[in-house]
């Protein structure tokens, strides 16, 4: 557990590519999706779901993953034991979107929307609509097309792009500093 | 300036200083003690604010650690620049290498290796704090402040100037209300001082009594000065009154011994051998002496006790010369001396106590005879002014300037001067007799040429009622 | 009637009489003498002597007074007096003169033969 733990600290760490004064660790030590899954859980703490959220699940917080799963035990292993803010957290995972899962899906928190659903982006974000889920994706246009937090990348490090506006429609409240770190976009 | 010893400082000093340097004293005390005060919690506060910052920067960089952004970290920290006392300071990532740096521009860029507890201490010139910065309770990091100790150094100077200007301020305060006050207490002392003094310089008037100004330590000076006082008033009056009794009642006997002795003289007891006659002629001198002291006595104590009486009439210079000369032909004539007399025929008119102006002149002629054993005595009489002036010159021994000095006082000289002096009253009741007839008597001498003595009194001018 | 003028003595101090008594036998005088105020007031209208010497400062009657008495009687009143007194002053003398006396002489000051002197010019 406990080492199952440090790993998760030590992912948060950053991939420090380019630090000011330089020094730091230049390759990545970690897997890309070690590091996003340590974000997905850390986006649980920037991020305020209205109280009618955790009516379901004992209060537990879900992530729920859309489609290809590119985090495997990972994410499993970081979420296990863990809890932010006496919540304990969930993952479940969804096979491709047919417009079935409707229900579950909007009992996520947080719903990271594969790659692999790229085509079918548009029905799953109007199937969510008005439903306090975080959407994250790797999809390009994320936010623009109305998702909340997109992951990008800039040269070796990953960055975020935030649409609020779309978190605020979906009765999200997103901590300002989460807004900080990352790019601010509009949809369209 | 020399600094007095303390015992010596007057009064007024010694209650000013002392006033001045107690509350000084005190004032230094507190400064000092609140001064110590707060260079001892001040560290504690120092470490307390830094750490407050250390969270509160902490916790807004928490997405900035949690999301790998050293940008926004950075940024963070560069507002630091804000805030002039904050050296150094430094965000570490989970693995304790840093993640974001700032350091005060002029600074040395280094910054410490990581220390993962909570700590805050504060030593050589610098508070540190290593914080953890938690997120949601997860560590994500650990931040590093360092700021000098700018601040605390900054109260402390703050502090010393305000205690300098207080202390300014209350030392010219405390000197100037002290030196206000302390006149109540040396007020009334000084005034028992000075009166004492002059009591005992013999110039105190004894009936005059101090105010009693408190029921103070002073208040009982003042009334214990005043009894005092009354006591030598009672005292001395007790005297001259005595003197005035004793002196009358020896009157009558003193003229009883010497009628007897003139008597005897006459032969009225038969005749006398040589020896008898000589013992009875030094009785007669002598006792011509005792009754010319108690004369002088008598006068004395009237001048004293203030109870003179003068009867001022006019009267002719030759007149009073003539009745002054009386009997002294003959002993002038016994020891061969010359006696002239210049101006006194002429009629001037005087306005004068005959019987004192008179007693005046013949002790001045007698003190010349004594005085003077070959040359001769000299009456002249002139007008000075509104004053007219009767002059005694001999060709004497005449006197030295310290002799003259204590002519007209009641603490004559007597000694081996005695005999030719006289009694030594006579000058003092001289110069007071003077004064009540409004005159003088002045005397000029030189020692082995002779003495002259110079009485003055106004003119007598007719019409004006008496005197100018 | 004896050929010697008669003067009367009023004086309290036994030394002064015998002083100025054996004065005037010496110089040829009967003496009388007194030695209060009433007995010599009485002396004097009794025996009416020839001059008076008169102390002022006297017992049972003084001397003012009894100055006042010899003048006012017609009997003693051109009897010639002379003050013989301790007290000098002016102002004295003038009291002593108002009240009839016809001459003053001071105690000790003068020798007391001078008294004589002033005598001889009122009993010639």
């Amino acid at each position: 557990m406990k080492i199952l733990k440090t790993l998760g600290f030590l992912a948060v760490l950053g991939l420090a590519l380019s630090p000011p004064g330089g020094g730091g660790v230049a390759a990545q030590e970690f897997s890309e999706y070690t590091v996003k899954a340590a974000y997905l859980v850390n986006f649980i703490k920037f991020v305020t779901w209205p109280g009618k959220a955790y009516a379901d699940d004992n209060g537990a917080i879900v992530i729920g993953i859309l489609g290809e799963d590119p985090f495997g035990d990972t994410l499993d292993g970081m979420v296990k034991g863990k809890a932010i803010e006496g919540r304990s957290i969930l993952v479940r995972r969804f096979e491709s979107y047919d417009g079935s899962q409707d229900a579950a899906l909007r009992r996520c928190h947080v719903l990271f929307i594969s790659y692999s659903e790229k085509d079918r982006l548009r029905d799953i974000l109007k199937a969510l609509q008005g439903s306090p889920v975080l959407t994250v994706s790797e999809i390009e246009r994320f936010p623009l097309s109305g998702g909340m937090i997109q992951f990008d990348q800039e040269g070796q490090r990953i960055t975020l792009a935030i649409n609020p506006a779309a978190a605020q429609r979906a009765g999200l409240t997103l901590s300002s500093r989460l807004l900080q770190v990352s790019k601010i976009h509009k949809s369209e | 300036m020399r600094i007095l010893p303390f015992s010596d400082m007057p009064l007024k000093k010694k209650i000013t200083l002392i006033a001045v340097v107690s509350s000084s004293i005190s004032l230094l005390i507190a400064c000092f003690v609140f001064m110590l005060n707060e260079s001892l919690t001040f560290p504690k506060v120092m470490r307390q604010n830094l750490s407050n910052l250390a969270q509160i920067i902490g916790d807004n960089s928490t997405a900035a650690l949690s999301f790998n952004d050293s940008r926004t970290a950075q940024s963070l920290l560069d507002t630091l620049k804000a805030n002039p006392h904050i050296r150094s300071a430094c965000l570490y990532d989970l693995k304790g290498q840093p993640f974001a740096r700032y350091t005060r521009p002029g600074e040395p860029e280094k910054w410490p290796p990581v220390v993962w507890e909570e700590t805050s201490e504060f030593s050589a010139g610098a508070v540190r704090v290593f914080h953890p910065v938690l997120s949601a309770g997860d560590r994500v990091g650990t931040l590093y402040l360092e700021s000098d100790t700018g601040e605390m150094q900054t109260r402390m100077v703050n502090y010393t100037l305000v205690t300098i200007l207080v202390g300014g301020a209350a030392f010219l305060l405390s000197l100037l209300v002290a030196s206000r006050l302390q006149r109540q207490v040396t007020g009334p002392l000084n005034q028992v001082v000075e009166r004492m003094k002059d009591i005992a310089r013999g110039e105190g008037d004894l009936t005059k009594r101090l105010e009693v100004t408190g029921k103070d330590e002073i208040g009982e000076v003042a009334e214990a000065f005043n009894t005092f006082v009354g006591k030598l008033q009672t005292v001395e009056d007790m005297k001259l009154d005595l003197i005035s009794v004793v002196s009358h009642q020896l009157k009558t006997p003193v003229a009883e011994i010497n009628g007897f002795i003139e008597n005897m003289l006459m032969g009225l007891t038969g005749e006398l051998n040589p020896k008898q006659r000589s013992y009875l002629e030094e009785m007669r001198v002598i006792g011509r002496e005792n009754y010319r002291l108690i004369c002088d006595l008598l006068s004395a104590s009237k001048i004293d006790r203030g109870v003179v009486t003068v009867d001022l009439k006019p009267i002719s210079t030759k007149e009073v010369v003539g009745l002054a000369i009386r009997d002294y032909e003959a002993p002038l004539a016994q020891k061969g001396l010359n006696l002239q007399l210049e101006g006194v025929w002429q009629g001037a008119m005087l306005y004068a106590d005959r019987d004192k102006l008179v007693e005046a002149l013949r002790n001045l002629i007698n003190n010349a005879l004594k005085c003077t054993d070959k040359g001769s005595i000299t009456i002249r009489a002139l007008a000075e002014g509104d004053k007219g002036v009767i002059e005694v010159e001999d060709t004497g021994v005449g006197m030295d300037a310290e002799t003259m000095e204590r002519l007209f006082t009641k603490n004559r000289v007597l000694g081996k001067e005695a005999h030719r002096s006289g009694a030594g009253l006579g000058l003092y009741i001289t110069k007071n007799f003077m004064k009540y007839q409004n005159g003088d008597i002045t005397v000029t001498s030189e020692k082995g040429k002779g003495t002259c003595f110079k009485l003055a009194v106004p003119l007598f001018k007719p019409g004006a009622g008496g005197a100018l | 009637m004896s050929e010697k003028a008669a003067i009367l003595i009023i004086e309290d101090q036994r030394g002064f009489r015998t002083i100025y008594g054996d004065l005037l036998a010496d110089a040829g005088y009967e003496v009388l003498s007194a030695e209060d105020g009433e007995k010599g007031w009485q002396m004097s209208k009794e025996k009416k002597p020839d001059l008076i010497l008169l102390d002022l400062g006297l017992p049972k009657m003084d001397g003012f007074e009894v100055l006042r008495h010899i003048r006012g009687d017609a009997q003693t009143k051109k009897i010639p007096i002379i003050i013989c007194s301790v007290v000098e002053g002016e102002k004295s003398v003038q009291k002593a003169m108002e009240l009839g006396a016809n001459d003053y002489t001071v105690k000790g000051l003068h020798a007391p033969r001078q008294i004589l002197d002033k005598i001889k010019s009122y009993l010639p």
